[in-house]
């Protein structure tokens, strides 16, 4: 009898273990995922700015807009982007526009103020403290900026940040 | 009692307690598929800030120029004009679904690693659909795409408010290659 008892709960041990591992992974695959989600939430929510923001009154409200002509005048601006003026707490902030594709010679190319009307460029580099950098968190972002068309251009673009480290 | 009787007894209780345990087994593991089966699907935060970008696109069709439209004002012209043109000759519909395919293929590189999460995107499927007071419907003139296999994907939806009258929903799911 003892030895039936002792076979019947170590079955229920190897059940249980298998249970308890089964959940521990779908455990870890959520928390990773929902720090992912809360990164991407982090990078969307810089579009909202003031700094960065495209607010022309005309065009009505546009959630996750980003003014490239915005950003550009803030590239300028050393007390906003040098390492020492630390106003964004990141290590690593970028603008990369994504769709439409630029040609082939723009890209990889950092946009400066010649860059409009044309925008033969494909990123904006605000920040980057360090080659060093940790991961960046992605966010899609809407960028606008004045064509030479005459008129307001929406693009899909993407947010990169890397925050600093903590014990840096 | 015997002690042929007694071993036959705790065979009995130890076959009744596995019978028991196997039951309750079951139950879990009915619990765990029925709860994986509902994340098939999994909302995707990346999918739905790529979608809102989506709709705001300013696409190369215009009524005139440089008044051009969004995807989203070519979504409701779509739907309500399948002969429509834009001032390029293009037609509508056309214009449509090619800056949506080629903004999803660019954007997620699909086939090979993505570029915003590393994860490998074997496949996409987008669809419109127009919500009526009846319920909903697929947008007419616009292909569903599905490139892949509906398995292990994550989704976004996002809906579209009242575009000259009409409120529509896009349904876009991605497959990631495990």
């Amino acid at each position: 009898m003892a030895f039936v008892l002792v076979i019947t709960m170590i079955f229920f041990a190897m059940i249980g273990t298998v249970f308890v591992s089964i959940y521990l992974t779908s455990l870890r695959d959520t928390a990773l995922r929902l720090e992912e989600e809360e990164a991407r939430k982090t990078a969307a929510a810089i579009s909202g700015a003031p700094e960065l923001a495209y607010t022309f009154k005309g065009e009505g409200k546009c959630a996750s807009c980003v003014d490239l002509e915005k950003a550009l005048t803030l590239k300028s601006q050393s007390d906003y982007i040098s390492p020492s003026a630390n106003f964004w707490n990141y290590d690593f902030f970028q603008i990369v526009r994504v769709y439409p594709p630029v040609p082939a010679a723009s890209k990889n190319k950092e946009c400066d103020r010649m860059s409009p009307p044309n925008w033969n460029c494909d990123r904006i580099t605000l920040v980057k403290t360090t080659q060093a950098y940790g991961q960046t968190s992605t966010a899609y972002v809407t960028l606008v900026h004045y064509d030479s068309g005459g008129y307001f251009k929406y693009e899909i673009g993407r947010i990169l940040i890397s925050k600093k480290d903590p014990k840096a | 009692m015997t002690l042929k009787n007694k071993a036959q007894e705790d065979i009995a209780g130890f076959v009744i307690i596995l019978v028991v345990v196997m039951v309750i087994l079951l139950i879990f593991l009915a619990i765990f598929i029925a709860s994986n089966k509902s994340k098939s699907t999994e909302d995707s935060v990346e999918l739905a800030q790529f979608l809102n970008t989506l709709i705001q696109f300013t696409t190369p069709c215009a009524s005139y120029e440089p008044a051009y439209y969004s995807v989203a004002d070519l979504i409701a012209k779509c739907d309500e004009c399948n002969s429509c043109t834009c001032t390029n000759g293009e037609k509508v519909c056309d214009v449509l679904n090619k800056t949506i395919k080629e903004a999803i293929e660019d954007t997620f590189n699909v086939g090979i690693d993505s570029a915003t999460s590393g994860a490998k995107i074997s496949g996409y499927s987008f669809n419109i659909k127009r919500i009526t007071g009846s319920g909903e419907a697929n947008l007419q003139n616009f292909p569903i795409y599905t490139t892949t296999s509906l398995s292990g994907r994550r989704g976004a939806t996002q809906p579209l408010s009242s575009i000259n009258g009409a409120n529509y929903k896009i349904i876009f799911d991605i497959t990631y290659r495990t």
